[in-house]
């Protein structure tokens, strides 16, 4: 390594660190955000306040709450009319609605405006009335490599993917136009250091940053919340190191493409926002229209997203991942090599 | 507050926003090309899923089974299995997500009307789509709702379109992070440049400071929640139930919450590195996944339920959620909008007393 580059090196890590605040920021932050987020992120649906109004009362009306109420997913709110329960949902006191006319005919009411648990919410009803009937049929059903359907394993891999994403890339895009904007820069254009050691000496600090959260943001999935990590650590680090190629060349190019750090701040915006949503994270890709769908194939979140998950739950190896580990590589090199060329140390 | 003196630094700061032409036209289409994006790419309704089928019975009766779950939204083919480790290779591979297994004696059992089972092998790891394939399958076998005579109805969204309950949700969850990320860089960027020195300098007092800087920034966010309701309402159809009033008000003070949150980032930042940082960690993640925007609060255990009510977009989600949909303005949400003012003042006040105008806290 060249003695300018370790001078990079050097200058760059104290720079993002010396600031006690940003310490906290960028390595305390992301593991109290994980340990919120892990305990926040189910699909779960417990503790419904249900408004009952029964005017029929009868032993058969009475035995149908009793099943709702005994299910523990229901509490029941007594109401005396149906106005009275409307008016409890139009005020949000409560999600859902057991009504039985004076013929003791039953309608099951749910909150849709409250999105996905509205469509879980009346999944538990169904499958709490169905079970009255003599059904010819059965279904027994068995969940792989999360046998308890526990969301927290789902969704807590794919924190990871975001929470590096965030980190790192408002980091490097900020890099080259911070030093334009105070004007450091010249200074640097004055010594005799090449611009691959100039990029190099940037991006290397924030990769390192980079992994150290990942690596600190697993340990508490594993450690903290016992999500089991089947597959192997070194494809972990592996994918961890393509898919910072990615985030830090995303950076790199909004860096060199912006002329004030507001505005590489709102395209760091501008690239996190879709990259999450359109990840799979909580919305299924299946879903997307074909054009989103198409749109997704350049996000590398996507990549990690579905990397993460197959080695935390399934334990896949590389002979079902290649292609998520390739798409990385080839996006994270395009990304790197476009960020490269337009940068001019001399702009 | 000397109303000269606000004017003097609203329009500094109104001639700094006009002169970086790039980073306002980015306040204003970012939020527009989001939400045209999610809004048409986001959907919680699980559909076509991959299933795959392990028929050992081979009857009449096994085949009208296997077509109603083909034919189902819920389902579609992908694939016939043999044996269990073909059954196990296929959700290894991601090409099914479930599996329906039909034992060899099903047609016996159906013909002479005994009872029989099948068996639904799902890929757990992603729950939510394992839970709501299970549930879909026991409503395919029994048809229980119609059968027993009771309507499930979801009410203010008859058609149970997601979309309807994501869009008000989605530009709480914008508004949020582009209100706090414009705002976060406008102190900051005048201890950086060194032009804060020149404003200690003037008799400028902290009030006029602080509100003075909101000026220009709050335009931006009233463009932005305008053009994010008229798409809402035109271009995808969401149905406005309650009172443009209502809107308008809550908003109006939702914004101010969170550029205020911005301001106070920026004050405490002092570098333009940090405040970023600092506003898109705050804002972004804890208003996607803390505001009730996917994950319903009421499902988190009590100390993260006590968090998300700290956190300013989960009363917006909320607040235009009802009034969007539910068309009600009534006793609850005012202690939302109650909450949200309380907590703007509690922010100002905290900016106020972090802000030095002079050169000691440097």
């Amino acid at each position: 390594m060249s003695k300018r580059l370790k001078f990079m090196l050097k200058k760059e890590l104290l720079q993002t660190l010396r600031d006690p605040r940003m310490r906290i920021v960028i390595l305390v932050m992301p593991i109290f955000q994980t340990l919120v987020f892990g305990y926040a992120v189910t699909t779960d649906v417990k503790s419904v306040d249900t408004a009952v109004v029964d005017l029929a009362n009868t032993s058969a009306t009475r035995a149908v709450t009793d099943q709702f109420v005994a299910s523990g997913i229901f509490v029941p709110v007594w109401k005396n009319s149906y106005e009275e329960a409307w008016h409890a949902m139009d005020q949000s006191e409560i999600q859902a609605m057991i009504l039985f006319d004076r013929n003791g005919r039953m309608q099951f009411v749910t909150d849709g405006s409250r999105g996905l648990s509205a469509g879980v919410t009346a999944g538990y009803a169904a499958a709490i009335l169905g079970r009255n009937q003599q059904a010819p049929v059965t279904v027994e059903s068995r969940a792989w490599y999360n046998p308890m359907l526990e969301s927290r394993n789902f969704y807590v891999p794919g924190v990871i993917a975001m929470m590096v994403m965030v980190i790192t890339l408002i980091l490097s895009s900020m890099a080259v136009v911070r030093e334009v904007e105070i004007g450091t820069m010249e200074q640097i254009m004055v010594t005799p250091m090449k611009r691959w050691e100039f990029i190099v000496g940037k991006l290397l600090p924030f990769g390192v940053i980079g992994m150290v959260n990942v690596l600190v943001v697993t340990a508490v999935a594993v450690f903290w919340f016992s999500i089991p990590l089947q597959g192997s650590v070194p494809l972990l680090m592996l994918a961890a190191v393509l898919y910072l190629m990615n985030t830090l060349g995303f950076g790199l190019l909004i860096s060199t493409v912006s002329r004030t750090q507001q505005q590489a701040m709102l395209s760091a915006f501008f690239v996190i926002f879709p990259a999450s949503l359109l990840s799979g994270f909580a919305f299924p890709i299946a879903n997307m229209p074909a054009v989103i769908r198409f749109f997704t194939l350049f996000n590398p979140m996507r990549y990690m997203m579905t990397i993460l998950r197959d080695l935390f739950l399934k334990g896949n190896g590389l002979s079902t991942l290649w292609p998520n580990y390739l798409a990385m590589f080839l996006l994270g090199t395009a990304l790197l090599t476009t960020a490269i060329l337009r940068f001019r140390k001399t702009s | 507050m000397n109303k000269q003196r606000f004017r003097a630094i609203a329009k500094k700061e109104t001639i700094h926003v006009l002169r970086d032409p790039r980073s306002l036209a980015m306040g204003i289409a970012i939020p527009v090309l989001l939400l045209v994006l999610f809004g048409y790419g986001l959907s919680l309704n699980v559909e076509d899923v991959p299933l795959a089928v392990w028929d050992q019975s081979g009857t009449a009766a096994s085949r009208d089974l296997i077509r109603d779950f083909t034919n189902s939204k819920a389902f579609q083919p992908a694939g016939v299995c043999h044996s269990q480790s073909e059954t196990e290779d296929i959700i290894q591979s991601g090409d099914a997500m479930a599996v329906l297994v039909i034992p060899a004696d099903y047609g016996e059992k159906i013909a002479e009307h005994m009872p029989a089972t099948v068996q639904l092998l799902v890929d757990g790891s992603d729950s939510n789509m394992a839970r709501l394939s299970i549930m879909y399958a026991g409503g395919i076998v029994k048809n229980e709702a119609q059968s027993s005579g009771v309507s499930i109805i979801t009410a203010y969204n008859p058609a149970m379109d997601t979309t309807w309950s994501i869009i008000p949700g989605l530009i709480a969850i914008i508004v949020n992070v582009i209100a706090a990320m414009l705002t976060s860089l406008c102190v900051a960027r005048e201890w950086e440049n060194g032009t804060m020195e020149q404003l200690i300098s003037t008799p400028v007092r902290k009030v006029e400071f602080i509100l003075g800087k909101l000026v220009p920034y709050y335009a931006i966010g009233v463009i932005d929640v305008v053009v994010a309701v008229v798409m809402a309402l035109f271009l995808f159809g969401v149905p406005l139930n309650g009172s443009l009033l209502a809107l308008a008000g809550v908003s109006a003070v939702f914004l101010l919450t969170t550029l205020s949150v911005g301001v106070l980032v920026s004050t405490g930042a002092r570098s333009q590195l940090l405040a970023s940082q600092l506003s898109l960690i705050i804002t972004f993640l804890p208003g996607f996944i803390l505001s009730g925007f996917v994950y319903d609060t009421k499902a988190m255990p009590g100390v993260v339920i006590a968090i998300t009510k700290l956190i300013p977009a989960t009363y917006y989600v909320s607040l235009l959620r009802t009034i969007f949909l539910k068309g009600t303005w009534g006793a609850a949400p005012s202690k939302e909008l109650m909450f949200l003012s309380l907590f703007t003042v509690v922010i100002l006040a905290a900016t106020m007393k972090k802000l030095k105008l002079n050169l000691d806290g440097r």
